[in-house]
């Protein structure tokens, strides 16, 4: 259906989208950022760097009380939070994307990419939106101008062609500083071991890495019972099989598939977030940031 | 192997209706965007090689359970004497015929043949199976046939009575053999339960086809122990006049020859008149007689019965007759002649006083005399029979007179006395140009009478004297009479061969030409004692219409009534009961044709039509079926020699289980609970292919 479209080329539904998905990345924002919620130090730069003095206008709060105790002086935490950080969200525009329909792999990758765009440039993060497939990029931005040019690109997407995510890790790893990190959102339907070797290189160079790896219900169940021509949308090659006959051996291979990654990215210290469709993008960042946070109690 | 029910085998077809289903299926197949095909890659070619191998293990279960469920349905059979599970016995058509005729109505020991061939069908019914069907009929009456099972078939039977027809039992075996042919069971029967009577075996056997049924023919004829009876030649006086006393004479006939006690009686308007005991101890056949007074003027009716016969009634012979006061007769002859010795007339007027004064007789003759030229309309109208003793007294006028009369009913005897002009009048205007009159040659020709038809009515019952008296007349030159057309018979002849007395009927009257003067210079026939019931014989004869009075029908057989009513219904009254039957009018084609209405056959007796005195018919047995000459079992056999045939001696009581044994004796297999088993079998066996699939 043709939609209407203001002159940024943007249809009112899709504004109605992004306002909705800034209110939501908002309010996760707003949980995770210092000093605005219950738990100033949730978020993804909270990573301790150094003691420095204290200075009248400090947060109090911030005062670490065990160095006082050995020192006398007051000293308070400072945090990476307060540098800026590079975040490159590679998203998967390939054509395997469009599994599971409208509110299938796609929108659940784009509101994930939309969600975490937001939060970052919240933070005063430098966000960069890569295409893992066809489409235009964007380079790191922190403006509140560039968040909505990042969405706008977003939402003009649509999924297509091949993806070719170890090509495009690769050409990131390129451009990446000392505090960057990259945030993959996609299935990983391709050879793994090149994807791997990209991402083994990033993390050569000190860049975090996050992978939302989004699987549809369907890929990820299998649930089909008829025999059916199997199609992939990327390569056009088919299959004309029974899905009954093949089930067990589909689930053993996505299970081998998945353990290698999982035992892939926990070598690496690399995140890898189970994004299937079925879960919300909410539960999934804010499970994510649980864990993230519990790990750095730790 | 056969199938019991082989049109479900038209559900073989439906086998084909997983393979069919399974090509649509593989036709439209449905398409899945799957982005993880790289994940099903490993999967494929062991997939779908198991795949096609238990997709086509699951087709082809599910065409054999289909298959095998048909086949069960269709009930096979093996066609051998196997293990018979209970009930299934090869279903079998039978088709039984039973013979109703009357000749089944021999009694022994107080039991007919016909309660007996009810009895042995009835056992037969019995131990035939509820699959079995049954096709039931009898040989005489309207009687539908019967088709049903056995449960159906034995109440059916009690309701068959004897019938009374001609027993076509040639006809029902070729009918049943021609019906049977379609008949969708494997076993066919045709069970003939009969006395296998001559008559009933005339056709010939329809032509035999592979998968004709056999016929079984149980006969029960009991051949030597039984007799039969009949009347023949039943003599009922011609235009019997009230108060005679005449007598009713009848010829029986039995086909057997040792004595056995036999009586006949006369029966006429229901009152027993006579009854008489005869031997047939040396005599195969013989004459009776009954001698009875006759009674009131009108029609009646009788019969004549034999009690003593195997069948009691079979061999009644009904017959009407009318009863008259006096037969109104004209002598056209002069006053003078019938005074005068030397003349015809007065010898025919002594003879007519002679009958009248008969005490026998108790009628009277009203004879009139009047002279040939006074002959008109008015005095003629009123007579039923002319006498002219001398016909060269005849003018035109006269003759035309007469020839009317002739035409309209009456009788005339006339003699001819040679005078070739009214010779000829009346050999052109009376007898057609059917005769030539002309005067002998020699002039003094002296001949006898010669050949006398015994049979004729004139003749026949004069006693022997009298014949041969007769025999011995003396004809002095009489002309020469010859017959010349068909139409002309000649009762006598003199013993010169010319024409004694020539004989023409026209129209619904007769005219009797005696070749001579009656005058005792040309004969002396009026001095013969004979003369007077010649006579007297003469008249009656004469005035008979000679219209048939009565049409004879034979019981069973198509009745047919002429009549000129414009009516669309006739009514039949049964002279001797008053019972009342309809006719209707049998078809457009036919329009004057009346006949009982289908299966209300009229029962055997004399019945007039009740708008029109002047028709009368009678219902008798049939001739053939009084013939008990039986069949023997080889000759049966040999009828029927191209059909598959059983005969089973019935003449003592029929072992029931003995004859279903022989009648049902090709058993089979039945095969449809295997089938049924491999139907479960395959059905559970896809179920497993499935499920692991």
């Amino acid at each position: 259906m043709e939609q209407q479209r203001n002159s940024n080329g943007l249809s009112p539904e899709l504004i109605e989208k992004v306002a909705r998905l800034e209110l939501r990345a908002r309010m996760i924002a707003d949980g995770l950022l210092s000093g605005m919620h219950r738990s100033p130090e949730r978020g993804f730069n909270i990573e301790f760097l150094e003691h420095r003095e204290y200075y009248p206008g400090d947060d109090p709060r911030h005062i670490d009380w065990k160095v006082f105790a050995k020192t006398g002086r007051y000293f308070v935490k400072q945090h990476e939070e307060e540098r800026n950080l590079n975040v490159h969200i590679v998203l998967d525009t390939s054509a395997s994307m469009t599994a599971g329909g409208e509110s299938g792999k796609w929108d659940h990758g784009f509101v994930i990419s939309a969600a975490l765009s937001y939060l970052f440039l919240k933070q005063g993060d430098a966000v960069g939106l890569v295409s893992a497939g066809p489409g235009e990029s964007l380079d790191p931005g922190t403006s509140r101008n560039h968040l909505y040019r990042l969405l706008a690109t977003l939402a003009k997407r649509r999924p297509e062609g091949r993806a070719g995510i170890a090509g495009t890790l690769t050409g990131i790893g390129d451009k990446l500083g000392r505090r960057s990190f990259v945030i993959v959102v996609s299935d990983l339907l391709e050879e793994p071991e090149p994807i791997r070797e990209s991402l083994r290189a990033i993390r050569g160079r000190g860049a975090e890495i996050v992978i939302f790896h989004v699987l549809s219900s369907d890929e990820k169940s299998f649930p089909f019972t008829k025999a059916a021509r199997f199609v992939d949308p990327e390569s056009g090659k088919d299959l004309t099989i029974d899905p009954t006959a093949v089930r067990a051996a589909y689930m053993k291979n996505l299970s081998g598939f998945l353990e290698g990654y999982n035992a892939f990215c926990s070598g690496a210290g690399i995140d890898f977030v189970d994004a299937e469709v079925s879960r919300s993008p909410e539960e999934i960042l804010l499970e994510y940031l649980e864990k993230r946070e519990r790990r750095k109690r730790r | 192997m056969s199938f019991l029910q082989s049109a479900f085998l038209i559900g073989l077809s439906l086998a084909a209706l997983p393979l069919l289903l399974h090509l649509l299926a593989r036709r439209r197949v449905s398409r899945v965007v799957f982005p993880a095909l790289m994940l099903l890659e490993g999967t494929r070619r062991r997939s779908m090689r198991i795949l096609t191998l238990q997709q086509w293990l699951v087709l082809l279960c599910r065409m054999a359970a289909i298959a095998m469920l048909v086949l069960a349905f269709a009930q096979p059979v093996l066609d051998f004497a196997g293990i018979n599970l209970p009930g299934t016995r090869t279903r079998t058509a039978i088709h039984i015929i039973i013979d109703n005729s009357p000749s089944m109505l021999w009694e022994n020991n107080g039991v007919t043949l016909f309660e007996r061939a009810i009895g042995s069908a009835s056992s037969l019914i019995a131990e035939s199976e509820y699959e079995d069907e049954i096709i039931m009929e009898l040989t005489c009456g309207d009687t539908a046939a019967f088709r049903g099972n056995a449960a159906e078939a034995a109440k059916a039977i009690k309701e068959y009575k004897p019938g009374d027809c001609l027993s076509r039992t040639d006809l029902k075996i070729n009918r049943a053999v021609s019906a049977l042919r379609n008949s969708p069971l494997p076993e066919r029967r045709i069970v003939v339960f009969s006395d296998f009577q001559a008559g009933g075996f005339s056709l010939e056997p329809v032509g035999h086809r592979a998968g004709d049924p056999i016929i079984a023919g149980v006969n029960f004829s009991p051949a030597s122990e039984r007799h039969n009876i009949k009347i023949k030649n039943l003599e009922v006086p011609i235009f019997p006049l009230s108060g005679e006393e005449l007598p009713v004479c009848f010829e029986i006939e039995s086909d057997v020859k040792t004595g056995i006690p036999v009586s006949t009686s006369l029966v006429i308007d229901e009152n027993k008149r006579g009854e008489q005991a005869l031997s047939l101890e040396d005599a195969v056949s013989q004459r009776g007689c009954f001698s009875i007074t006759f009674g009131e003027t009108g029609r009646h009716s009788g019969h004549i019965s034999i009690s003593g016969d195997s069948m009691p009634g079979d061999n009644d012979i009904f017959f009407t007759f009318d009863i008259h006061d006096e037969i109104p007769v004209i002598l056209a002859a002069t006053s003078e002649s019938v005074r005068d010795p030397q003349q015809g007339g007065y010898y025919i007027a002594r003879a007519v006083r002679t009958i009248s004064g008969n005490g026998k007789t108790g009628g009277s003759i009203n004879l009139r005399i009047i002279e040939p030229d006074n002959l008109g309309v008015e005095t003629v109208s009123g007579a039923r029979v002319v006498i002219v003793p001398d016909n060269s007294l005849l003018n035109k006028d006269g003759v035309k007179l007469l020839g009317d009369f002739l035409v309209s009913g009456g009788g005339i005897f006339m003699s001819s006395t040679g005078n070739p002009g009214p010779d000829s009048l009346i050999a052109r205007t009376l007898f057609g140009d059917g005769i030539t009159i002309t005067a002998r040659d020699s002039g003094s020709a002296v001949l006898n009478a010669g050949r006398l038809d015994d049979s004729h009515a004139l003749f026949s019952g004069l006693g022997g004297k009298a014949a041969s008296s007769l025999r011995e007349t003396l004809f002095f030159n009489p002309p020469l009479i010859n017959a010349v057309s068909p139409e002309i018979s000649t009762p006598g002849t003199l013993s010169d061969g010319s024409v004694f007395i020539a004989e023409r009927t026209s129209g619904a009257g007769k005219i009797l030409l005696l070749s001579s003067a009656l005058s005792p210079e040309k004969t002396n026939l009026a001095l013969k004692p004979a003369f007077a019931p010649l006579v007297l014989k003469t008249i009656k004869y004469l005035a008979e219409p000679s219209v048939p009075k009565t049409l004879n029908f034979t019981s069973g057989a198509a009745v047919g009534v002429p009549s000129a009513s414009k009516l669309e219904k006739l009514e039949a009254v049964n002279v001797e009961t008053g019972e009342k039957f309809n006719l209707l009018r049998t078809s457009e084609l036919e329009k004057n044709i009346f006949s009982p209405a289908p299966g209300s056959p009229l029962p055997r007796g004399a019945y007039r039509i009740a708008t029109d005195d002047t028709i009368l018919f009678t219902i008798n047995a049939d001739p053939l079926e009084s013939d008990l000459a039986s069949i023997s079992t080889s000759q049966w056999e040999t009828i029927y020699k191209d059909h598959d045939t059983i005969s089973i001696d019935a003449s003592k009581p029929v072992d029931a289980k003995k004859l279903a044994g022989e009648l049902y004796n090709k058993r089979a297999t039945a095969l449809w609970f295997p089938f049924l088993v491999f139907a479960i079998g395959f059905l559970l066996l896809e179920s497993a292919l499935s499920n692991k699939r």
